[in-house]
């Protein structure tokens, strides 16, 4: 596999994700062209997408550092019933309840961080069961039932209000992706947090804080999914206690499918963005044409499949696999636990043999 | 040697049309070992992934092996049953498995058998180990196991593929391939390992050996080929050859003027930087720290090691080296806290720091830098571009405005890779595909940008090629005449020799001797450290023979 052969499917590879949006958008377009191709379903899908898109960049930081944050979607769902309850049932003022909310995902991204980095356990386990607990709160707050009628401001904000013919909650999810892609490749610990997702140990050799920059990735995961649980909770002015958990698989599949485009091999803000609109137009057209409702789960599932693969294949190239890799794009991890060191070894031998 | 074992004619290999490997042959008899010699990128690798069916040839070559012949190229897997085995330098094994779940790895993956019967299997290895004089416990996790033994059962593994698919000539031998796997082992462990290559080959079959280390190779093998720019210059038995002629063949004429040309211009380049600091400050390059007044390591005690004390004078190269395994390996990084230790302290200006508290980032900020053993998990990440690693410590310097100034950033990266004739030096390209010499010049540019004071090396020149070596070790005597203190640690005697100016020589985890002036050659260490060795061998035989009295 020669450089040369790799520059000629390099458009391919950054830019198949966007052709293959564009491949469906043109599909539906032809066989439902009343209802599919207007201004008022394509405001409708961006807008109301936004909360996946700003849980699956919250997703990303942590992932970026090498660590998994499955506590996203549980953050995003109590957030928003807790801006619910206390906006409706206490009557707090909704701005208020929004800032609770955020700091609500910053305390548990600072929980999950400290337990994952100093008592050092995965932190696959440690978020997975810190989201199921949170899901518990969620529903005893809410006494297990939706809760409707939060302040018509914050709907205003987010969703009536208009720029370009598009709801605001839409242009936060593009300021937060801007802000957050400036973040990975124009600031120092941007590009820190990339090597400790590379290399713990070359990390904290070349004097990183390698604790502190994991810990904070966790608080940042946190605290946007906190913010996504209030834009989730002001786009439609009630809150369910389960509806947002149903988010994680699809934005961890929106995650690594952006992963495998615009920049291939690496977590990126624009990419995810991609995924993000790309899955939703699928299952937007799909609903059109009439298919049920189950095959929103065939899709994101599937799509998280594909795109794993795809990255692990995409990726192959410009990451060996199983040197000092973290969950990575094809989620083999070099430092990581026995399992992971054992599941990599068996690719370097395949190359040899 | 009528009928060769192996016998490889009209090999040719393109890149991108430029050729990597042309018309090579070699022939490899039974019981024979055959050296293969040649910097990195001469061709060595593609040749042996040639024989392993990851390349195919752009020729009609002819392969023949064990009495089949073969015109094209081969499918992975087919390497095996032709009766070609192969030990790579990373050697393949799992830390996290025993000695015979490592073994029989490649057989789990092929067996039909349902049931694995681990009594039998273990009594079998067992055999396998002691007809080869080897006291390794199938039992026992690979990963408690030292190096040398690690690379023992890697090769025993290989062996027994020979065996459990007995090529066409039915005799269970077969090629057995050591690409570079010696690389990461020190002289003995290196010569425990040639013993155990030696019967092997007494059993019939054939070794080819990859090296870097011209010595062992000459040890080791019966004749040796050597491969320059693509084509086999040489094949000659060991007896006929001398160190200085692989060396002249392995450089080549021309070769070694652009090497020295290339030394000289790094020579050159980093004396006008200390010369016009101008530029340096321009370019963000921090101005050289005042060198150590004064410095001394007291009482350093680890695992490993205890009571290590020793000082050092700006300016100064010290090496520190000993037997493989003797506890010079891990001095270093106790002392930039890349391992924790258990006591003792680094004096450096009159001022004490506990070495057991010692961090990284402590150490950094004391100016010191850290070249770590292993350069492709500690030192660099190979799936980064080279500017995301080199410029790692300094991205605070090109942050300006609110962004950091990347344009800026890559131009700083090219003129730190010129500085240490890195090549390519291109600061966009992936590090992981530079090849090990070129990626330890990059390291070495990562840190020495900073201009430290105290420059700790850690077998720096650790699977890197002649030609990247003699650069390296010109880059290291510069950054000593810059002021700096550099600590040099290595298994290689006769590199420290030509290289330190002292040497601490240590022998069971503790300082056996304090070598300096006429007394830095490779004999007196060697003499030094294998005395030190057998004197606390004694003390402790001594030791317990008094406890048994006691006893008793």
């Amino acid at each position: 596999m020669s450089a040369k052969q790799r520059h000629g499917d390099g458009f391919v590879r950054r830019f198949g994700v966007v052709l293959v949006w564009a491949a469906v958008v043109v599909v539906f377009s032809v066989v439902k062209p009343h209802t599919f191709p207007t201004s008022s379903n394509f405001s409708t899908l961006f807008a109301s997408q936004a909360p996946l898109g700003i849980v699956a960049l919250a997703l990303i930081i942590p992932l970026t550092g090498g660590d998994y944050d499955l506590s996203v979607a549980s953050v995003l769902n109590l957030a928003s019933m807790l801006v619910a309850v206390l906006n409706v049932q206490h009557g707090m003022p909704v701005g208020y309840a929004a800032i609770l909310a955020v700091l609500l995902g910053v305390v548990v991204g600072i929980v999950n961080g400290v337990i994952c980095v100093f008592a050092d356990i995965d932190p696959f386990i440690v978020t997975l069961g810190m989201g199921t607990f949170l899901d518990g709160l969620t529903l005893w707050i809410s006494n297990s039932a939706p809760l409707a009628g939060v302040s018509q401001s914050l709907v205003n904000l987010l969703v009536i209000d208009r720029f370009l013919g598009l709801s605001l909650e839409f242009w936060f999810l593009i300021i937060l992706a801007a802000a957050l892609w400036f973040f990975f490749d124009y600031t120092p610990p941007g590009r820190r947090l990339l090597v400790v997702g590379r290399s713990r140990e070359v990390a904290r050799l070349s004097g990183l804080r390698v604790r502190r920059i994991r810990i904070l990735s966790f608080v940042a995961a946190g605290g946007i999914s906190g913010l996504a649980g209030v834009v989730y909770v002001g786009t439609s002015g009630s809150a369910d206690p389960s509806a947002g958990t149903s988010l994680l698989l699809p934005a961890f599949a929106a995650v690594f499918l952006g992963a495998t485009t615009l920049w291939p091999g690496r977590f990126n803000p624009w990419g995810t963005l991609v995924a993000v609109y790309f899955l939703t137009t699928g299952i937007n057209g799909l609903a059109q044409v009439g298919v049920s409702t189950f095959v929103q789960q065939l899709f994101y599932g599937g799509a998280l499949v594909i795109a794993v693969l795809l990255s692990s294949l995409v990726g192959r190239p410009s990451l060996r696999p199983g040197r000092g890799r973290r969950p990575g794009v094809a989620a083999t991890g070099g430092n990581g636990p026995a399992a992971r060191s054992v599941s990599a070894t068996p690719a370097s031998g395949g190359d040899a043999a | 040697m009528s009928v060769p074992l192996l016998r490889v004619t009209n090999l040719w290999k393109y890149f991108s049309g430029t050729p990597v490997l042309s018309d090579v042959s070699l022939e490899l008899g039974e019981g024979e070992i055959l050296g293969l010699v040649g910097q990195n990128g001469s061709g060595k690798s593609t040749l042996i992934k040639c024989l392993s069916g990851y390349h195919n040839p752009d020729s009609a070559w002819r392969l023949e092996i064990n009495g089949s012949t073969i015109s094209r190229g081969l499918h992975p897997g087919e390497p095996a049953s032709l009766g070609i085995s192969f030990v790579h330098q990373d050697l393949g094994v799992i830390g996290e498995l025993t000695v015979l779940e490592n073994l029989l790895l490649e057989r789990l993956g092929q067996e039909r058998a349902p049931v694995i019967r681990w009594r039998a299997e273990q009594r079998k290895a067992r055999e396998l180990l002691e007809s080869f004089d080897l006291q390794l416990d199938p039992r026992t996790k690979l990963g408690a196991l030292r190096p040398v033994e690690q690379a023992q059962v890697a090769i025993i593994r290989a062996v027994m593929q020979l065996r459990d698919r007995p090529a066409p000539n039915g005799r269970g031998t077969g090629v057995l391939v050591l690409d570079e796997a010696t690389t990461f082992l020190d002289r003995t462990g290196r010569e425990s390992l040639h013993s155990l290559l030696r019967s092997i080959a007494a059993t019939g079959s054939g070794v080819l050996f990859v090296s870097h280390d011209i010595n062992e190779v000459l040890a080791l093998a019966d004749r040796v080929t050597v491969l320059r720019d693509g084509r086999v210059v040489d094949t000659a038995p060991s007896a006929e050859l001398s160190p200085d002629d692989i060396v002249g063949l392995i450089v080549g004429g021309n070769r070694s003027t652009r090497v020295d040309q290339l030394a000289d211009d790094v020579a050159a380049e980093l004396a006008a930087d200390s010369a016009g600091s101008r530029d340096a400050a321009e370019l963000g390059i921090a101005a050289a720290a005042e060198p150590i007044r004064s410095f001394a390591v007291r009482d350093l005690a680890g695992p490993h090691v205890s009571g290590i004390g020793f000082g050092a004078t700006r300016g100064e190269i010290v090496g520190i080296t000993g037997i493989v395994g003797a506890g010079w390996e891990f001095v270093l990084d106790h002392l930039y806290g890349a391992q924790p230790a258990e006591s003792g302290q680094l004096e450096v200006n009159g001022t004490a720091f506990p070495l057991a508290n010692m961090t990284p980032r402590q150490a950094l900020g004391l100016g010191a830098i850290l070249v770590p053993a292993k350069r492709l998990t500690q030192a660099i990440i190979p799936g980064l571009s080279i500017r995301d690693n080199v410029m790692l410590p300094v991205l605070d310097d090109s942050f300006r405005g609110g962004r950091l100034r990347l344009r800026e950033l890559t131009l700083r990266c090219a003129r730190v890779l010129r500085d240490h004739a890195v090549q390519p030096p291109q600061p966009d390209r992936q590090i992981g595909t530079l090849s090990g010499g070129n990626q330890q010049k990059a390291v070495l540019g990562k840190w020495l940008q900073l201009a430290p004071r105290l420059v700790l090396l850690n077998e720096p020149t650790q699977g890197v090629d002649v030609g990247a070596r003699q650069l390296i070790f010109r880059i290291i005597r510069r950054a000593a005449e810059r002021g700096a203190i550099v600590l040099y640690a290595s298994g290689d005697w006769d590199e420290v020799a030509r290289l330190a100016h002292r040497v601490v020589v240590i022998a069971d985890g503790k300082v056996a001797a304090i070598l300096d002036g006429d007394d830095v050659t490779a004999d007196r260490i060697a003499e030094s450290a294998y005395r030190g060795t057998r004197r606390s061998a004694d003390l402790a035989r001594a030791a317990d023979a008094v406890v048994t009295d006691m006893t008793n």
